[in-house]
C-alpha cells in the first residue's frame, strides 16, 4: 500500500516542526476536524520526539521518516527510525509517558520492526463520520470518512488497520525490540 | 577571580538549516498543501527574506498544480535541499517528457511563466531508478 504522504528528514529537534506543519496541511486538505488532527500532531510529535532523543547519537542524526494513508475510514501513521530499537530508558531526561500518551491519543499503535529492520511506531486514527470528513487523498470525489469508529480512551481497543495484531492494554508485554522481527510487538500502553 | 561566562548562543540568530527534506506525496488535493508548508519551513530555516519566499510559494503553487498531469503514476515526489542563499527543489515521478510538459503548462497568458520566472538554473534529470525524469531548479534568495 502506497503512502499518502512520506517525508523523509534528518532527526533533529527543530524537523519535527516541519513534521507538524506537513500533517496540518493533510488535515487541512483532508478536513479532518481540528481535535483529531490536534490528537495526530500531539502523537507523531512524540513518537518523532522519541527517534530524535533515543534513536541516534547526538552529534550524528540518522534518518527519520513519517508516512501517512488514509484507507478505509482511518488515517495510519508510521513513524520509522533506524535506530537500535525501542527499550526502557532509566535515564531518560523525559518523564517516561510518551508511548502510553501515543496509545490514549491513538486507535491502536505497534511498535516493532520493518522487513529492513528499521524501528517502527505504527499509528491509526479513526477518522470519524460527521466530525471530520475526509477526501479522498489521492484524487477521487469519494469521501474516505466512516462512521463506529471510536478512539479507545485506552489505545488498546482499536484494531491494527495493516492486519497485524493490534496493541492491547494488560497483554503481557515485550519490552524492547533490538533484534526483534516483524511480528515482535511490544505493548506500548505497559509501564517501562 | 570569578571566570568568564560564555553567553549561550541565539538560536534564532543562526537557525541549523534543516537539511535535505524528502517529500512524496499523492497528486491529489494533498500535494499543494503539503508542500507549501514543507517548503516554508525549509526556506524559512534558511533565512529566505520575506519577499522572495512569497515568490517561492508561488513557484510551489504552481509546480503542484501543473505537475500531476506529468506524473508517472500516482504520486509526487520533491526533494527540497537548502544551499548557500538558495533552496533546490527536486520534482520527481515525472513520466518520460513530463518535465517539459510541466514548463510548458506553467505559461500563463500575460504572467510568462511562473516556473522559470521565479527559478533558476533548471534542468531535467533522469530519475535514479532509469524510469521517467526530475525536473531540478534552483530557488535564489538574492
Amino acid at each position: 500500500m502506497m503512502p499518502d504522504m512520506e517525508l523523509a528528514l534528518p532527526a533533529r529537534a527543530e524537523n519535527i516542526a516541519l513534521i507538524r506543519h506537513a500533517f496540518g496541511a493533510l488535515g487541512e486538505a483532508l478536513a479532518v476536524n481540528e481535535e483529531l488532527l490536534s490528537d495526530v500532531r500531539l502523537a507523531v510529535t512524540e513518537a518523532c520526539s522519541n527517534v530524535v532523543v533515543h534513536a541516534y547519537d547526538d552529534d550524528t542524526p540518522g534518518p527519520l521518516e513519517v508516512l501517512a494513508t488514509v484507507r478505509d475510514g482511518a488515517l495510519t501513521v508510521v513513524v520509522r527510525d533506524e535506530g537500535p530499537g525501542i527499550a526502557p530508558h532509566p535515564d531518560s531526561p523525559g518523564l517516561g509517558l510518551g508511548l502510553p500518551l501515543i496509545a490514549s491519543l491513538a486507535e491502536s499503535v505497534q511498535l516493532g520492526r520493518d522487513e529492513q529492520e528499521r524501528t517502527e511506531v505504527c499509528m491509526t486514527f479513526p477518522l470519524i463520520d460527521g466530525i471530520g470528513q475526509a477526501a479522498n487523498p489521492s484524487g477521487g470525489n469519494g469521501s474516505a470518512a466512516v462512521g463506529g469508529h471510536g478512539a479507545a480512551a485506552d489505545g488498546g481497543n482499536g484494531s491494527a488497520a495493516d492486519g497485524h495484531e493490534g496493541a492491547s492494554s494488560g497483554s503481557s508485554a515485550r519490552q524492547g525490540t533490538a533484534g526483534a522481527g516483524q511480528d515482535d510487538r511490544i505493548d506500548p500502553t505497559s509501564p517501562t | 577571580m570569578s571566570e568568564a561566562v560564555k553567553p549561550e548562543p541565539d538560536p534564532s540568530s543562526n537557525p541549523a538549516p534543516i537539511g535535505r527534506v524528502s517529500l512524496r506525496v499523492a497528486s491529489g488535493p494533498l500535494a499543494g498543501p503539503v508542500l507549501g508548508r514543507v517548503a516554508s519551513m525549509v526556506l524559512a530555516r534558511a533565512s529566505c527574506p520575506l519577499d522572495r519566499f512569497d515568490d517561492a510559494l508561488i513557484l510551489c503553487d504552481a509546480i503542484s498544480a501543473y505537475a500531476p498531469a506529468h506524473v508517472r503514476d500516482s504520486h509526487l515526489s520533491y526533494t527540497l535541499t537548502a544551499q548557500e542563499r538558495a533552496v533546490e527543489l527536486r520534482v520527481g515521478e515525472l513520466r518520460p517528457g513530463g518535465a517539459a510538459g510541466l514548463l510548458e503548462d506553467a505559461k500563463l497568458p500575460n504572467v510568462g511563466n511562473v516556473i522559470e520566472r521565479y527559478s533558476e538554473q533548471r534542468r531535467v534529470e533522469q530519475a535514479k531508478d532509469g524510469d521517467g525524469e526530475e525536473l531540478v531548479l534552483t530557488i535564489p534568495f538574492a
